[in-house]
């Protein structure tokens, strides 16, 4: 009894602390806020939401039965289906979900303020990401492991199913070249960050050789010689930087990284997994897993002051680093840390085939979803303990604020963020950059904000290295994540020419590898290109391409999962996933109007294809202007063509829903009569 | 405390695997004809496994 009420106590205390914490965040009317508010804000609407929503839908919706074999236990092949230690699948699982989405989005969407991006990554974890992740999970494991592909078209019919491989593909090739966008960016013109990054492709090959030959399958030992080989590449940088014959041979433009990342996609997907992309994977794990580890302690420790207004201007749609106004972009901009459609994909086939009970769903698919929003949380911090002036100035392409250092801080002090240019060249010169001005993309700030975290917390002379390291950590995984996509990306092409010739669809045969690899890694190249030549960053049109396109495919998982509770009688609580399908819809398809038919030239595509006409039609361009001007009219004519499909696929899907929606209440209707 | 804080960093990390394979092994396929893996070959094997799928997101 008296257990009973303190844990209750306990319950209530908590609630009410993440109730204060979240109202101090959001009311908040003084200069700068304590981060930790954020910290325990989340850490206690996590625990509730968990304890009570995630656990309520495993109880009464889902209902878990402990007792009944899942396909792990029952199959239990030793191959794919092997039943796992609980903590082993999460790893896994987490692993899998958490790439680097929800470091790169809260930090674009920080130029709305703290205030817009937190509640939805708070909001949006709790009630739609973690629920569809939990349920694709379970449904998945009842039905032995299928994939979202499969349920979508046994559930639903065999569009679904189709709409559900189109987008797994668009958002891949989107996510791979937005991802390579952002590693161009943060290693152009510096020697150090692109020889540290350079450096990480032979270490990963030595690892992997290691594992295959020398020390077969030790995982710790392998990895623990790896980051501290990947330490001393980070240090090894900061020498070459400074050495004048060493350092010409990393400073390179943006088009020469985009090629090289470009080959290095097509032979790293080519080439044997143990060789480069298993190892890599092992040490961006672990790096991964460290880093963020040590963040949050150093933000526990330092408790540093988020200097970012909760609210900016660009709200109305003019913020630099994306066009579009708060709504709906807030909730495309961060995809990944609030609901993400790609965690679907690891939800159903693959971790499924290792749970060795369903009581454990709870915990790997709620749980696991809520960890990466915790990510998302603390990237929003890194992003806002920036003085805004500098964050912006970090942040904003040339297109916008120009290449003139002494304009860049005008504009920027003009909107009411004052920054200096001292202040600025000191940073660079901190952080061992030539210039920090207009390093798009997320990464390089985020760098800044994690290095000045660890800075203050361990040592404050080491900022150029805790940079660098910062940088290192992000491209790291980042490659991982264009490796193992590119892989997926050939296996999906060559599942579908099978179709046209078997022999192509047999991933063992070389010349369909390389067939299909090239195909991948152009389809990608191509947008990364784009990315690179156009003056405006390039992230202003690629993040926003692919937050819409994998909340699609969140909207197409939700609408699997609706279908199957409506299927299985369940029709009264298919509001738990068709509440976060109703407003997923609501804003992919506002995202995708505005993005397409919008006039202000930031935001539709249509329209800033129609003034780059009436720019060169001027006849005042040059030669080389022209060329690269018809290269993006093309490409955004493109671009708005991809979103009208992904859009026109999502609402057919959506018809699906709401025909089984009307039948089975016409069923019910009859069956009362 | 210490080994058992060894062990499950090893487990989580995927360190045991190939002696978590051993011995289920040992316990669901107990047949005289057949023999398990080597260390290399379960290590190839399992790389295999995880990267013919998508197991890697945003």
């Amino acid at each position: 009894m008296v257990k009973i009420i303190k844990t209750k106590l306990i319950w209530i205390f908590l609630s009410i602390l993440g109730a204060v914490a979240f109202s101090t965040i959001a009311l908040s009317q003084d200069e700068s806020i304590n981060a930790l508010w954020f910290i325990t804000a989340a850490v206690c609407i996590y625990l509730v939401a968990y304890r009570f929503y995630g656990a309520w839908i495993a109880a009464k919706v889902l209902v878990l039965d402990e007792f009944r074999e899942t396909p792990a236990v029952k199959i239990n092949n030793n191959r794919d289906f092997i039943p796992t230690n609980k903590w082993v699948v999460f790893g896994t699982h987490f692993a899998a979900i958490a790439g680097p989405g929800p470091l790169v989005g809260p930090t674009l969407a920080a130029q709305f303020g703290y205030l817009p991006g937190t509640i939805w990554i708070l909001v949006g974890a709790v009630l739609g990401g973690a629920v569809q992740d939990m349920t694709i999970l379970f449904f998945s494991v009842r039905r032995n492991g299928k994939t979202l592909g499969q349920m979508a078209k046994e559930e639903l019919g065999q569009l679904a199913g189709k709409a559900s491989l189109i987008a797994t593909f668009v958002i891949m090739i989107i996510l791979i070249s937005v991802l390579g966008l952002v590693v161009v960016n943060a290693m152009k013109h510096s020697p150090w960050a692109t020889s540290t990054v350079a450096a990480t492709i032979p270490i990963a090959i030595l690892i992997g050789f290691y594992m295959r030959f020398i020390r077969p399958g030790r995982v710790l030992e392998a990895t623990a010689i790896g980051v501290t080989l990947l330490l001393f590449a980070v240090y090894l940088g900061g020498e070459i930087d400074k050495s004048e014959t060493l350092r010409v041979y990393f400073d390179h433009g943006g088009l020469f990284l985009a090629w090289s990342i470009i080959l290095y996609g097509f032979a790293a997907a080519v080439l044997p997994v143990w060789m480069l992309l298993a190892p890599r994977d092992y040490l961006s794990t672990f790096v991964k897993l460290g880093t963020i580890i040590f963040l949050a302690i150093a933000i526990a420790i330092l408790q540093p002051d988020i200097k970012m207004p909760a609210i900016t201007n660009f709200v109305d749609g003019s913020g630099p680093i994306f066009g579009g106004s708060l709504f709906p972009f807030v909730f495309i901009t961060i995809a990944c840390g609030a609901i993400s459609g790609f965690h679907a994909l690891i939800s159903s086939g693959t971790t499924p085939k290792l749970i060795d009970n369903e009581k454990y769903i709870p915990m790997i698919g709620y749980g696991g979803m809520l960890l990466e929003s915790f990510v998302a949380i603390m990237a929003m911090v890194a992003a806002c303990v920036l003085e805004p002036g500098v964050f912006f100035a970090i942040n904003s392409p040339v297109g916008i604020v120009g290449s003139d250092p002494s304009m860049v801080i005008q504009t920027i002090n003009s909107w009411g963020f004052p920054v200096t240019q001292n202040q600025m060249d000191q940073l660079a010169k901190d952080v061992g950059e030539t210039t920090l001005f207009a390093r798009t993309g997320g990464a390089p700030s985020l760098a800044v904000g994690m290095a000045s975290i660890f800075a203050n917390a361990f040592g404050k002379n080491l900022l150029a290295m805790w940079y660098h390291f910062a940088i290192m950590f992000e491209a790291v995984f980042i490659l991982t994540t264009l490796d193992a996509g590119t892989r997926v990306g050939r296996f999906m092409l060559q599942d579908i020419l099978g179709n046209i010739h078997p022999k192509l669809g047999r991933t063992s045969w070389l010349p369909s590898t390389i067939l299909t690899s090239a195909i991948v890694v152009a389809c990608w190249g191509y947008f990364l290109y784009i990315g690179v030549i156009d003056p405006n960053g390039g992230v202003n049109i690629l993040w926003p391409l692919f937050g819409i396109a994998n909340q699609i495919l969140a909207a197409i998982a939700l609408s699997v999962g609706t279908a199957i509770l409506i299927r299985t009688g369940r029709i009264r609580f298919a509001w738990i996933t068709g509440m976060p399908l109703t407003w997923l819809a609501i804003i992919t398809s506002t995202a995708a109007f505005q993005k397409i038919f919008s006039e202000d030239v930031r935001v539709g595509f249509l329209s800033a294809a129609n003034s780059m006409i009436e720019k060169v039609n001027t006849g005042l361009l040059t030669e080389e202007k022209i060329s690269i001007m018809n290269q993006l009219i093309f490409n955004l004519r493109f671009d708005a063509v991809i979103t009208a499909i992904l859009t026109i696929v999502l609402w057919l899907v959506i018809f699906d829903v709401l025909k089984l929606l009307i039948s089975n209440k016409y069923k019910q209707f009859e069956a009362v009569n | 405390m210490f080994k058992s804080i060894w062990k499950f960093i090893r487990t989580l990390s995927g360190d045991d695997a190939y002696e978590v394979y051993l011995n289920n092994f040992t316990i669901c396929v107990n047949h005289p004809d057949k023999q398990p893996l080597s260390r290399k070959d379960f290590y190839h094997q399992q790389l295999q496994e995880k990267w013919n799928k998508i197991n890697r997101c945003c």
